[in-house]
C-alpha cells in the first residue's frame, strides 16, 4: 500500500514539479546568472562581471528614487485600500444587517456593489490613459475643470514633481478598491449574526462592533488582502509606464520612477540587460523581504467561530 | 514570431541557395558565414558584380525577403509599395512584410538566436537601440548599396544622390550601418495666417522674440510657447540650436565628443539662460510640462500657444487635428544674439527612419535592394504624397506640398550650407535622457540655468568616464 501510495504522489506531482522547475526555478537561476554579466540582450554573447551590476545598483541614484517610490506605494496603497474597503463593506453591511430588523438596508446597497467593482474590470492600460486624460493639467482637464467650479487653480497633476507620483497612487487605489469591498463584504456575511445580536443586547456601539467584533472575525481575509496589494504595489510598472509619457520615462525627471518601470527602460531603451537583470533581483528580494515582514506583523490569535 | 512553416520553407530556400552557390552571390554566403557574429564582421564582402543594371546588387533571384517597417505617424504603406516594385523585380522571391511598433520587443529575441530579417525600419519610441548591435557586429555594411547606381539617377551611385550629412549620420566607427530614409527639419512651428492676422513677425533675435511673446500675451492672452512637456527632449533641441547657431560648429564637436566643458560652455549657459527667460517671464501654457506631445500639439493647432517646437514630422503627426487655413510654418529658432557664429536660418536637418540590414540576414543583398528601389525619385514622390515628408533622396520634386512642406523646403534653401546636426544623442541615450530630465526641471523653474548646465555636465562626465560605453566621436 505504501509503495502505492508513493507511486501515486510521484506520478501526480512530477508533472507539475517540471513544469515549475522549467517554467518557474530556471528563469530565476538563469537571471541570477545573467544579472552577473554584460549582456546587451541583441547577441548570444555576454562577459561575466562578477558584482559590477551590483556595484553599479548601489551607487545609482535613479535606483535609489525607485526603491523608495516603491516604498511608499507599498506602504500607502494596501493602507488607504483597506481603510476605503473596510469602511464601504461596513456601510454596505451594516445597511443589511439592520435590514434584518425589518427596516429597510442602504439604499441601493446591491448597486453599490456591482458599482464599486466596475474600475477592476477594466484593464490597467486603459485605466492609464483615462486619468491621463482626467488630469489634464489645463483648466479644461475633467479634474481640473470641477476643481474650477469651487475656485481652485489648474493643477498641474503630472507635469509636477509633488503632485505626479500621488496622482498615479491615487488611480492604483481607485482601481483596486471596489474589489476589496466585494471581498470584505462577503467576509463579513459569514459572520453568524447572532453574535452581532448578543453584542447590540449588550449595548456596544457601533465602533466598538467594528473593531473588537467584524476586524477581528475576518481578520484572516485582511491579513491576506494587504499582502496581496502589497506585492502588487511593488509592481506599479503598468501604471507608471502608461502615464508618465509614451514609452514610460517614470517622468518628470524621475519623480515616478519605479523599479519596474527602471528595468524596463534599462532594458529596452538602453539595451543592458545585464544590468536590468540585477535590478529585476533586486526587486525580487525586496518583494521577498516584503512577503516576510508583513506575514509576521500581521499575526495575531485567530478568532474561531 | 516565425511561423514553423516559413521557417522551414526558409530552412529549404537555403539547401536550394547553397546548391546554386555561383548563382546566389558572395552576399548570401558571406551572411552564412557571420552566423557567428564577430565584432565588426558584417556582410561587408562586396557584392557579385553582375553588371546587370537591373540587378546591380547581385541580389539571388530566388531568396525570400523580411521587411519590418515601423508603422508610426507616416504608416508603412509606402514600403508596401516599394516592396511591389520588388516582388515585379524578383518574382520567385517571396516576400513578408510586417509594420509593427515597439520594434525592439520585437526584435530583440530574433537577433539573439540569429533568425533576423532582412531589412528594419528602425524608428519609433519603442525601436532597437544601434550602438549595441554596432558593437557586436550585428548589422550590416551598407556600403555596397552606397555605391551602388541609384535608381533613376542617370549614373550616379547612390551616395551621390543623398542630402548632404546623411551617410555620416548612419555611421559608426567609419562604417556606415545605418541609413536615414526620411529628412527632417527642427524648428519651431507657428501659424502664418495667424500671426498675418495680428500684423506679427517672426523675430530674428531673442530680444525680438521676447517682445513679441509679451505683445502675444498682452494682445490675445494666449500662451506664447508651449512644448511636449512630457517628452522634454523637444524643448532641449531648440535650446541646443541656438548655442551651436551663437558658438558655431565648435559647440557641436564639444557635445558630441563629451568634452569638459560642452554643457558648461558659454553659448550653452547663454542659450539656456535665454530659454529660462520664458519661465521667468510666464511666457509657456500653463501645464505645459504635464502634456503629452500629442495634447501639447492639439492645443498648440487649436490656437492656445503661439509656438511649438517640433521636428517636420509635426505636419503629418497632426493630420486632420490642424484647422483649416491654419497655414503652419517651420522656422528655425532666433539668433542669440547679434554676432552668432551662424545666421539666423541655419537650421537643424537630419535624417530619421534608420534603415538597417542585419549582419545576418539571409537576403542582405535584397534587403539593400528595397533600399534602393525606396530611394528612387518615384518612391520618394511617393512617399512625400502620403505622408507631407521629404526623403533624404536630394533634387527630387515633391510635387504635392502643403504649407508646412513648402516652408521646410524654403527653410533648408535658405540654411543651405549652415545646415548642422548633432549625434551624441543618438550615440549616447543615457546622457539624452538626462539632458532631458534637467530641462523639463528647467523649463518649469525649479533649476536655474547655472544648475541645469552642471547636471548635463555631470551626465556627460559620467558617460566620458564609462569605459564600457563604446565611444563614437573622433576625440
Amino acid at each position: 500500500m505504501r509503495a502505492g501510495s508513493l507511486r501515486f504522489v510521484v506520478t501526480a506531482l512530477a508533472v507539475p514539479i517540471l513544469l515549475y522547475g522549467v517554467l518557474v526555478i530556471s528563469p530565476y537561476a538563469q537571471s541570477f546568472y545573467i544579472s552577473l554579466t554584460d549582456w546587451n540582450g541583441l547577441s548570444p554573447e555576454r562577459t561575466f562581471i562578477g558584482l559590477d551590476n551590483y556595484a553599479r545598483l548601489v551607487r545609482d541614484d535613479v535606483f535609489w528614487i525607485s526603491v523608495w517610490h516603491n516604498v511608499i506605494a507599498v506602504l500607502v496603497i494596501p493602507a488607504v485600500t483597506l481603510a476605503l474597503g473596510l469602511f464601504f463593506a461596513t456601510m454596505i453591511h451594516v445597511g443589511r444587517y439592520r435590514a434584518r430588523g425589518g427596516g429597510r438596508g442602504v439604499r441601493g446597497a446591491a448597486v453599490y456593489r456591482i458599482v464599486y467593482f466596475f474600475p477592476h474590470l477594466l484593464s490597467i492600460a486603459v485605466v492609464g490613459v483615462l486619468f491621463s486624460t482626467v488630469y489634464d493639467p489645463t483648466g479644461s482637464g475633467l479634474l481640473n475643470g470641477a476643481l474650477g467650479l469651487v475656485g481652485i487653480e489648474p493643477v498641474n497633476w503630472l507635469g509636477s514633481k509633488d503632485t505626479a507620483y500621488p496622482a498615479m497612487l491615487a488611480v492604483i487605489i481607485w482601481l483596486s478598491v471596489g474589489f476589496y469591498v466585494i471581498l470584505f463584504t462577503s467576509a463579513m456575511s459569514s459572520i453568524p449574526a447572532d453574535i452581532f445580536e448578543a453584542a447590540r443586547l449588550d449595548g456596544t456601539t457601533r465602533w466598538q462592533t467594528f473593531w473588537r467584533m467584524t476586524l477581528p472575525l475576518i481578520w484572516d481575509t485582511v491579513q491576506v488582502a494587504g499582502i496581496y496589494l502589497g506585492i502588487h504595489a511593488l509592481d506599479m510598472f503598468a501604471i507608471v509606464n502608461v502615464m508618465s509619457a509614451a514609452g514610460g520615462s517614470g517622468g518628470p525627471d524621475n519623480s515616478t520612477q519605479v523599479l519596474g518601470n527602471y528595468l524596463y527602460i534599462t532594458a529596452f531603451q538602453n539595451s543592458e540587460f545585464g544590468y536590468a537583470t540585477a535590478i529585476g533581483v533586486a526587486l525580487l528580494l525586496l518583494t521577498l523581504a516584503f512577503a516576510a515582514a508583513a506575514l509576521r506583523l500581521t499575526r495575531r490569535e485567530r478568532v474561531e467561530f | 514570431m516565425t511561423h514553423p512553416t516559413r521557417a522551414l520553407s526558409r530552412r529549404t530556400l537555403l539547401g536550394l541557395g547553397a546548391g546554386l552557390g555561383a548563382l546566389a552571390g558572395t552576399g548570401f554566403l558571406s551572411a552564412c558565414a557571420t552566423s557567428s557574429s564577430t565584432r565588426g564582421d558584417g556582410a561587408s564582402a562586396s557584392p557579385q558584380a553582375t553588371g546587370d543594371p537591373d540587378n546591380p546588387l547581385g541580389v539571388p533571384a530566388d531568396l525570400s525577403l523580411e521587411a519590418i517597417i515601423f508603422k508610426g505617424g507616416y504608416g508603412d504603406q509606402y514600403a508596401i509599395d516599394a516592396e511591389a516594385v520588388y516582388q515585379q523585380r524578383f518574382p520567385q522571391s517571396e516576400i513578408t512584410h510586417t509594420g509593427g511598433q515597439e520594434l525592439a520587443k520585437l526584435l530583440q529575441p530574433r537577433f539573439v538566436s540569429g533568425d533576423v530579417p532582412d531589412i528594419v525600419c528602425n524608428a519609433g519610441a519603442g525601436a532597437l537601440m544601434l550602438a549595441p548591435l554596432v558593437e557586436n557586429g550585428q548589422l550590416a555594411d551598407l556600403t555596397p548599396l552606397l555605391d551602388a547606381p541609384a535608381e533613376g539617377g542617370d549614373g550616379k551611385t547612390v551616395r551621390d544622390t543623398l542630402l548632404p550629412g546623411i551617410v555620416e549620420q548612419g555611421t559608426f566607427g567609419g562604417v556606415p550601418y545605418a541609413l536615414n530614409y526620411t529628412f527632417t527639419v527642427h524648428g519651431l512651428y507657428y501659424s502664418s495666417s495667424l500671426f498675418d492676422e495680428h500684423g506679427w513677425s517672426y523675430p530674428s533675435t531673442w530680444a525680438e522674440m521676447l517682445d513679441l511673446c509679451q505683445e502675444i500675451k498682452d494682445a490675445t492672452g494666449m500662451a506664447p510657447w508651449t512644448y511636449q512637456g512630457k517628452n522634454p527632449g523637444y524643448i532641449l533641441t531648440p535650446l541646443v540650436m541656438m548655442a551651436i547657431k551663437a558658438g558655431g560648429r565648435e559647440v557641436i564637436d564639444a557635445l558630441d565628443n563629451l568634452e569638459p566643458d560642452s554643457w558648461t560652455s558659454e553659448p550653452m549657459l547663454e542659450s539656456a539662460r535665454a530659454m529660462h527667460q520664458l519661465v521667468e517671464r510666464d511666457f509657456i501654457m500653463q501645464g505645459t510640462s504635464g502634456l503629452t506631445h500629442i495634447q501639447a500639439q492639439t492645443y498648440w493647432a487649436n490656437g492656445e500657444a503661439a509656438f511649438i517646437p517640433c521636428g517636420s514630422w509635426l505636419e503629418s503627426e497632426l493630420g486632420d487635428v490642424m484647422p483649416e487655413g491654419f497655414d503652419m510654418v517651420i522656422a528655425s529658432p532666433p539668433s542669440l544674439t547679434d554676432d552668432d557664429a551662424l545666421p539666423q536660418a541655419a537650421i537643424r536637418g537630419m535624417g530619421n527612419e534608420p534603415f538597417i540590414v542585419p549582419a545576418q540576414a539571409e537576403n542582405p543583398y535584397g534587403g539593400m535592394e528595397l533600399l534602393r528601389i525606396m530611394l528612387s525619385p518615384t518612391s520618394s514622390q511617393n512617399f512625400t504624397r502620403q505622408t507631407q515628408t521629404l526623403t533624404s533622396l536630394a533634387e527630387y520634386d515633391p510635387q504635392s506640398a502643403g504649407t508646412g512642406l513648402t516652408s521646410v523646403r524654403d527653410a533648408l534653401t535658405e540654411s543651405g550650407d549652415d545646415t548642422f546636426f548633432w549625434r551624441y544623442g543618438t550615440w549616447y541615450s543615457p546622457l539624452q535622457t538626462e539632458a532631458a530630465n534637467a530641462t523639463s526641471a528647467l523649463m518649469t523653474g525649479e533649476i536655474d540655468p547655472d544648475e541645469w548646465s552642471r547636471r548635463c555636465q555631470a551626465a556627460a562626465d559620467t558617460v566620458r568616464n564609462d569605459d564600457s560605453i563604446e565611444k563614437y566621436g573622433d576625440q
